[in-house]
């Protein structure tokens, strides 16, 4: 590796801890106070109206997610979409500059914004398929972005490399 | 193999209980030594671990890190590269989750002693404090370890 390249991973590297280092800010100072407010004053006292209808699934709410609880299967964790999942990922990919996965997980995002709702409201009535789904589905796509934009990372910083030989 | 870890741990290890009493008792146990051996008196006993005239902390099953070791080895092993390596990321990175469970434990404990009235605050933002700085950087050396091509290579427009 020669001065070029050195200064050039250098300036990639603080980019990226400053990029990180905002993103920790916004998290704890606005999305994650966010979410809480509505979560605790939004969405838990709306679903709890509603599970009164259902004597075969309890609600939980935690501090920023809900949670389902049947009383004969695991219960099944709903946080909000647009939350720290979409935020780290989100940073990974501005400093990585790949426009595409950004819109992409835009779309994701606001697709699960739209059919989380519904979700709820077909396991209150019995669906344990989407249960069992919901669950899957609740880790397998925080870790897929974050692992996308820990890879557009590498490709970003490999560029850098090659763009400087 | 995200899919099948996270039914395998919803449907059969939470539920079973033991891997996750294990990793939640002997978490305790080296957290309450960990603190011994540095000057604290420290009261133990099971998944309780705390300092005298503080309310402590309970390890529940759950919240010992191992859904996050489960996902960690998910990457190492999906991510195609040498064996031999790969079995050191995996061992290596299992490890060095428990022994950041054992310090978050150990923490936990001092901060319900020493500010109690925002034990909530290190509760919550705890798991992004420990666990994020080994899986991130862990993830993305096994990366370049493993010497593969760039994986997203062709996918989409790279606007620089």
């Amino acid at each position: 590796m020669d001065n070029r390249q050195r200064t050039a991973q250098f300036a990639f590297w603080r980019r990226t801890i400053l990029g990180l280092s905002l993103f920790s800010i916004l998290y704890m100072g606005v999305i994650r106070p966010t979410q809480v407010d509505l979560v605790q004053n939004v969405l838990a006292p709306a679903v709890v109206k509603y599970s009164l209808k259902y004597n075969n699934i309890n609600v939980s709410v935690a501090q920023d997610e809900l949670f389902l609880v049947p009383l004969d299967f695991p219960k099944i964790r709903f946080d909000l979409p647009f939350g720290g999942f979409f935020l780290l990922p989100l940073t990974l990919f501005i400093i990585s500059r790949k426009h595409q996965f950004i819109l992409t997980m835009c779309v994701y995002h606001g697709i699960l914004l739209i059919l989380f709702p519904i979700v709820g409201v077909l396991i209150f009535k019995g669906s344990y398929v989407l249960a069992t789904l919901t669950i899957v589905h609740e880790k397998f796509y925080k870790a897929i972005f974050i692992i996308i934009g820990l890879l557009a990372l590498r490709e970003y910083s490999n560029s850098i490399l090659d763009r400087h030989k | 193999m995200y899919a099948g870890w996270q039914l395998l741990y919803t449907f059969v290890l939470l539920p079973d209980g033991r891997l996750d009493t294990f990793l939640s008792y002997s978490g305790v146990s080296l957290a309450a030594g960990l603190l011994s051996v540095l000057g604290w008196a420290v009261e133990s006993m099971g998944r309780f671990v705390g300092l005298p005239g503080s309310s402590g902390v309970e390890i529940q099953n759950g919240c010992n890190g191992l859904e996050l070791i489960g996902l960690y080895c998910g990457f190492i092993i999906a991510y195609p590269g040498p064996k031999q390596k790969m079995l050191m990321f995996v061992c290596g990175g299992i490890g060095l989750l428990f022994i950041a469970n054992v310090l978050r434990i150990a923490g936990f404990a001092l901060w319900s002693y020493y500010l109690p009235n925002t034990w909530e605050v290190a509760h919550i933002y705890s798991s992004y404090v420990v666990f994020y700085p080994v899986v991130l950087p862990l993830w993305y050396l096994w990366t370049i370890v493993s010497e593969q091509p760039s994986l997203l290579s062709g996918v989409g427009p790279s606007s620089v």
